[in-house]
């Protein structure tokens, strides 16, 4: 199999629609990131796509070798920012698309362990940063290096792993507060029962 | 006694990311500094629930759409007519042998559409009945090439046909005839097109040429 390097070469000798090959690889990975980015389908779609036009039109700019994925989760990460910047999004709601299993469909009970789990996931999500959620997003699900996480975000690399350790502090309160409201909310309820 | 464990340290062990011997030294840490330990175990339990919802396959979008996507990417980028190119900045000719034969076939072409085609009553093909009919193996660069090409003979044929029609020839009138100054943008198209190829292609473009 070609290298990015080998691709991105053969592209700039004329070969231009090796991009094409550059496409399918990455666009899968690109919208799951935007996906759980907060995106909807259509607007990760679109993003996704002027994403790898932008990189074609300036394929001349990769020069280092293994560098086209990164370079890549830069440009859509800040079409995404620029975006959720424009609609003037605050707190951002993660997409259903993100959180919907496919094995889920046939098995009720996956289903009700996962929905619990990804209820507190979301929750947890929402109240992060843009930036932590960018990390948290790079990292945690797309098992990126800190220090390609850090050229994406354009941090230090100490920078990011601050960043993170405080994402997932974050994270770990909200788990605890939503834990904290379903023991009061069963309480109230059993003193409710009684009583009545 | 401060605690010699900062946030980036905590995150290195968490992922596994530190030497051995640091590893252990913040084991040992974790084992007797409680402020550490609930520390850590916070975001291990962050980071597993995100692990796990990371191990569940995440719906995605019909094969049809990653189909679709390539291709919408492919028009917008390397599959794009070069129908600009008319504005570009003439580079520097390369002075490969077979480039400036190729360039002189299709100067050549172009005079012969010009001087003959008026005459010939040959039926006039578009550039994308031309670049249809011959597309090899979805060689996108030489498609372009072509593209340009025979659209330049088609502009130079549908003029003639436009001046035959009016009977302006038949009057003996020839200054409608495409200038030497309406060529050289059109033949400027072409040439940029063959830049782009490759010694292989521009075999090809001249085998092409000839079944014109």
């Amino acid at each position: 199999m070609e290298t990015d390097g080998q691709l991105i070469a053969q592209v700039l000798h004329g070969e231009r629609e090796k991009f094409g090959i550059l496409v399918e690889r990455y666009q899968r990975q690109i919208y799951r990131f935007l996906i759980r980015m907060g995106l909807d389908h259509d607007e990760t779609a679109d993003i996704m796509q002027n994403a790898f036009i932008k990189a074609y039109s300036n394929l001349k700019s990769v020069r280092e070798e293994g560098s086209f994925r990164c370079w890549l989760y830069t440009i859509a990460a800040n079409q995404a920012k620029n975006y959720l910047r424009q609609v003037s999004r605050r707190g951002v709601q993660v997409s259903p698309e993100a959180l919907y299993s496919v094995e889920e469909r046939d098995n009720p009970e996956l289903i009700y362990e996962r929905r619990s789990l990804r209820d507190r996931i979301e929750e947890a999500m929402v109240r992060l940063s843009e930036i932590q959620r960018q990390v948290v997003v790079l990292r945690a699900f797309e098992d990126l290096p800190f220090k390609e996480v850090a050229k994406i975000t354009n941090m230090s690399l100490s920078g990011v792993k601050v960043t993170y350790h405080r994402a997932l502090k974050k994270m770990s309160i909200s788990f605890k507060i939503k834990v904290s409201n379903t023991k009061l909310e069963a309480r109230e309820k059993g003193q409710n029962e009684m009583s009545a | 006694m401060k605690c010699p464990l900062d946030e980036s340290l905590l995150v290195d062990y968490l992922e596994g990311e530190l030497e051995a011997t640091a590893s252990s030294m913040v084991s040992e840490h974790l084992k007797s500094c409680p402020v550490c330990r609930t520390e850590y175990e916070a975001l291990l339990e962050a980071r597993e629930a995100l692990r796990a919802m990371r191990e569940s396959k995440t719906e995605e979008p019909p094969e049809s759409f990653w189909q679709e996507s390539l291709q919408a990417v492919a028009q917008a980028t390397y599959r794009r007519r070069v129908d600009s190119s008319l504005g570009k900045v003439i580079k520097f000719p390369y002075l490969k042998p077979k480039f400036l034969a190729a360039a002189a076939v299709v100067m050549m072409a172009l005079a012969g559409t010009l001087k003959w085609g008026l005459f010939t009553g040959r039926s006039v093909r578009s550039p994308e009945t031309v670049v249809q009919a011959v597309s090899p193996a979805n060689n996108i660069a030489l498609e372009d090439s072509l593209y340009l090409l025979t659209r330049a003979i088609y502009q130079c044929d549908l003029a003639a046909m436009a001046l035959e029609s009016i009977g302006e020839l038949e009057a003996g009138d020839t200054s409608g005839i495409p200038s030497a100054g309406m060529v050289f943008p059109v033949g400027r198209s072409v040439y940029e097109g063959l830049l782009d190829l490759k010694d292989n292609e521009i075999d090809n473009v001249m085998v092409l040429l000839a079944s014109l």
